[in-house]
C-alpha cells in the first residue's frame, strides 16, 4: 500500500518518493542483474540507466504489474539492446573478463561454482535470459515475452532450447 | 526480496510444473531438465550468496540524479516541440508558397506524397504480418 502511494507521488513529479522507491529496490535489482550479465560492472551500468529510464517513464506504470517486474523489463530491455547494439566480439571478451571475475569470486567464498552455471555463462543472452527469468524467477511465458518483447512461442522455445544446449555443453564438458 | 515472485507467490518453476496439469505435456520438463534446472537454481543461489550485497545509493545522490535528469527531459522536450514548429512552419509555409505560384505543381506534389504515404502504411502494415507470422520480434 505504501509503495503504490509511493508510486502515485513520483508520477505526480515527487523527486524524494521516486528517490525512496529507487532506493528501496536497488539490492533486488543489482542482484537480478548480475545473475543476468554475470559481470558486476555491466550489471552496475544497467541499474543506472534503469533508474534513469524509471525516472523518464515512471507515468507509463499502470500497476498491472509489480513494480519491481516493471524494473525487471526495463532492465531487459536496456540489456537486450546493449548486446544488440555491441560488436559480439567485443562483448564475448568482456564477458569472458568479467566471467572469470564473477567464477572467482563465487569461489573465493568458498561457494561451488556448478559446472552447470559454467555452461549456461557460454550460453547466449538470448537463451539465458527467459531460462532465468523463467526457472529463477518464476515468471509465466507472456510475462517473459512480455520483457523480452518476443512472442510467447519464441520464449518457450528458447527455453526448450538453452536447456537442450545446456545439456550438450555439459556432456562435452564430462567427455573432456 | 530474494527471488521475488518466487517466494513471495509461490511460484517456484519445479513444483509449478508438478502440480500444474493444464500446462501440456511439451512444456512439462523432462527427468534430465528437471536435474538440470535443480543444478542452476543451486548455481544462482550460491551466486547470491557469494556477490556481496549490493549498496543502494544514498538518498540524496538518488534526488540528485533524479532532479539532473528531469531538467535533460525537459530541454530535450523543449528542443522537440522547438524543432516540430519549425519543420511544420517551414512545410505550411512552403506549401503555401507554392499554392500560390503554381497551383497544378502543388496539387501534383500532393498527390505524389499521398501516394507515397498509402504506399508506405501498406508496406509496414504487410511487413508487421508477415513478421507476426513467421514469429520472430
Amino acid at each position: 500500500m505504501d509503495e503504490l502511494k509511493q508510486i502515485k507521488r513520483a508520477q505526480r513529479g515527487d523527486s524524494q518518493a521516486m528517490a525512496q522507491l529507487l532506493q528501496a529496490h536497488y539490492s533486488f535489482l543489482m542482484k537480478y542483474l548480475i545473475k543476468m550479465t554475470m559481470n558486476p560492472a555491466l550489471a552496475e551500468d544497467i541499474a543506472q540507466e534503469t533508474m534513469l529510464r524509471c525516472i523518464e517513464k515512471i507515468h507509463l506504470y499502470n500497476g498491472k504489474s509489480k513494480f519491481s517486474s516493471w524494473l525487471i523489463t526495463l532492465a531487459t530491455r536496456i540489456y537486450i539492446d546493449q548486446m544488440r547494439r555491441t560488436k559480439v566480439e567485443k562483448q564475448w571478451k568482456n564477458q569472458e573478463q568479467a566471467l572469470r571475475r564473477t567464477e572467482w569470486q563465487v569461489k573465493a567464498r568458498l561457494a561451488e561454482w556448478t559446472d552447470a552455471m559454467h555452461a549456461l555463462t557460454r550460453l547466449g543472452y538470448e537463451w539465458r535470459l527467459p531460462i532465468l527469468l523463467k526457472h529463477y524467477y518464476g515468471y509465466a511465458y507472456d510475462e517473459i515475452a512480455d520483457m523480452m518483447d518476443i512472442p510467447p512461442g519464441t520464449v518457450k522455445s528458447r527455453i526448450h532450447h538453452g536447456l537442450q544446449q545446456l545439456r550438450k555443453e555439459l556432456t562435452i564438458d564430462e567427455k573432456e | 526480496m530474494k527471488r521475488n515472485r518466487r517466494e513471495q507467490e509461490g511460484l517456484c518453476d519445479l513444483n509449478k510444473h508438478v502440480h500444474a496439469h493444464a500446462e501440456s505435456v511439451h512444456e512439462e520438463p523432462s527427468a534430465e531438465d528437471q536435474a538440470l534446472i535443480a543444478q542452476l537454481l543451486h548455481g544462482f543461489d550460491q551466486m547470491e550468496q557469494a556477490i556481496r550485497q549490493p549498496e543502494p545509493p544514498p538518498l540524496h545522490e538518488l534526488e540528485q540524479l533524479i532532479a539532473g535528469e528531469k531538467r535533460k527531459l525537459r530541454k530535450r522536450a523543449g528542443l522537440e516541440v522547438a524543432l516540430f514548429l519549425v519543420i511544420a512552419l517551414t512545410l505550411i509555409g512552403g506549401n503555401m508558397l507554392l499554392a500560390s505560384i503554381n497551383i497544378v505543381v502543388f496539387a501534383a506534389i500532393q498527390g505524389l506524397v499521398f501516394v507515397a504515404m498509402i504506399a508506405f502504411a501498406v508496406r509496414f502494415f504487410y511487413r508487421a504480418k508477415k513478421k507476426v507470422k513467421s514469429g520472430h520480434a
